[in-house]
């Protein structure tokens, strides 16, 4: 099984054009998720997490529709079939 | 006839504009909806290694480079710039790249927020933290202004590969004679108006420091309250404000050919940080800032209510250089002693700006 990873528009020049990435599933995390896409496409991934592997402040994460700020941040379980969902935040001017 | 390269960092995004045949072409806004800290033009290079500081407030920051003028902007996949994990700390942006010494051509200098130096021995693609200074024990002591907490100036010493010098805000002016191996705080005679103590070892809100064209020693400081000079490269520090309308402001550059000759942007003072009359002015001193004067016409003479930030004035490397500076409300102007004239208008607010000469 696998997890579906949507990588928002401003972001795909990083996923190599891709707006949707999978990777493979088989019991993780958002934390591994992330690690996963830190090996694949590091130049995505230092973009949604800082160096101390935590979310960029303005960035939101959503797992099938759910904010994990809501539920377990970075610890949160993804599951097999899951999509993982990054979505820039309102702020600047 | 010359051709000069100019950059200019902005709130949201990269300006950059050629000099050809006497006029300025500024091209359109690269980097869109990024803060643009610092630029550099490396020198160094046949054709010259452009650097940007670049931050979204969504994705992070980063450094690109250009060897192509500009045409293109590449970065590693990996972050230029990257605190190693046993520090808990994460990058908030670049505040500043300084080219090494021409005699070292593929190290560049990144200074950082918060408070921190970085080294690149690959021709500024990546960095490493300079440890000895993100260890000093004053560390706990040095706290962010309101622009944040960051290592704004590096000034590698223009004849001695040991000695350099970084200047921070708030912290103040540390110096090393041993490559970085070890750094000591150089901020004797500089005052601070907002600490118990008029003159502390450290603690001082630098905002910026320039290196003197003739001798390698000799220093000149914008404080937060206070313009100053070294002779003996930051051991000690004599006012240079008299003759200069306000001792606050934010940059100090000095001409890098002519000796003596450094530059001010005055405002009335800490706590009224406006152009004194709403003029906007240049202060220049020929003679080490035993005497300043108004540099120019051309600028606007009255309800001026902007400010020009630390990295927004600069020079160019001809001779006589040219002077360059970027106001907060988005005005580019380019000039010096023969006048002044506005290069852009209506741009982001102008955060850094560098130019040189191109052969």
């Amino acid at each position: 099984m696998t997890i579906t990873v949507l990588v928002p528009g401003a972001l795909a020049e990083y996923s190599g054009g891709l707006r949707q990435v999978t990777i493979p599933g088989g019991g993780t995390t958002v934390a591994g998720v992330f690690d996963r896409l830190a090996a694949d496409l590091p130049a995505l991934e230092r973009r949604i997490r800082d160096e101390r592997t935590g979310i960029r402040r303005h960035v939101n994460i959503y797992i099938d529709g759910s904010d994990i700020r809501t539920l377990s941040g970075t610890e949160t379980s993804v599951p097999d079939g899951a999509t993982v969902h990054i979505i820039a935040a309102v702020s600047g001017g | 006839m010359t051709d000069t390269l100019l950059l200019a960092g902005t709130r949201k995004g990269l300006l950059l504009a050629r000099k050809r045949g006497g006029s300025w072409h500024v091209e359109p806004l690269a980097l869109p909806m990024t803060a643009v800290y610092a630029v550099a033009i490396d020198t160094r290079r046949r054709t010259p290694r452009l650097f940007a500081s670049a931050t979204s407030e969504h994705w992070g920051p980063t450094i690109l480079h250009s060897d192509d003028l500009g045409a293109t902007w590449s970065e590693p996949d990996h972050a230029p710039v990257a605190f190693p994990k046993d520090t808990d700390t994460a990058l908030a942006r670049t505040w500043q790249i300084q080219p090494g010494r021409p005699s070292e051509p593929e190290v560049v200098y990144a200074g950082v927020e918060p408070s921190g130096l970085f080294r690149s021995e690959d021709g500024g693609l990546t960095y490493e933290l300079v440890r000895p200074l993100w260890d000093h024990p004053h560390r706990a002591d040095w706290t962010p202004g309101a622009g944040g907490m960051a290592v704004h100036t590096i000034l590698p010493h223009p004849a001695d590969q040991a000695r350099m010098l970084v200047a921070m805000s708030t912290g103040g002016v540390y110096r090393t004679f041993d490559g970085g191996a070890s750094w000591s705080p150089a901020n004797t005679g500089i005052k601070t108006t907002f600490l118990p103590e008029l003159y502390p070892e450290y603690g001082q809100c630098v905002h910026k420091a320039a290196q003197d064209a003739g001798d390698g020693d000799r220093l000149y400081l914008q404080n937060h309250n206070g313009v100053y000079r070294s002779d003996d490269w930051g051991g000690t520090w004599t006012s240079i404000a008299d003759g200069l309308p306000a001792e606050f402001g934010f940059p100090v550059v000095a001409d890098p050919r002519r000796p003596g000759h450094a530059y001010v942007f005055p405002l009335v003072s800490d706590g009224f940080r406006f152009a004194p009359d709403y003029r906007c002015r240049v202060y220049g001193t020929a003679d080490a800032g035993k005497s300043w004067s108004e540099i120019g016409g051309g600028l606007p003479t009255s309800g001026f209510y902007t400010t020009v930030m630390r990295d927004a004035f600069t020079t160019d490397d001809a001779d006589p250089a040219g002077l360059y500076f970027g106001t907060r409300s988005g005005d580019l102007y380019a000039g010096g002693a023969e006048g002044w004239k506005q290069m852009a208008a209506n741009l982001p607010d102008v955060l850094s700006v560098r130019a040189a000469v191109l052969e």
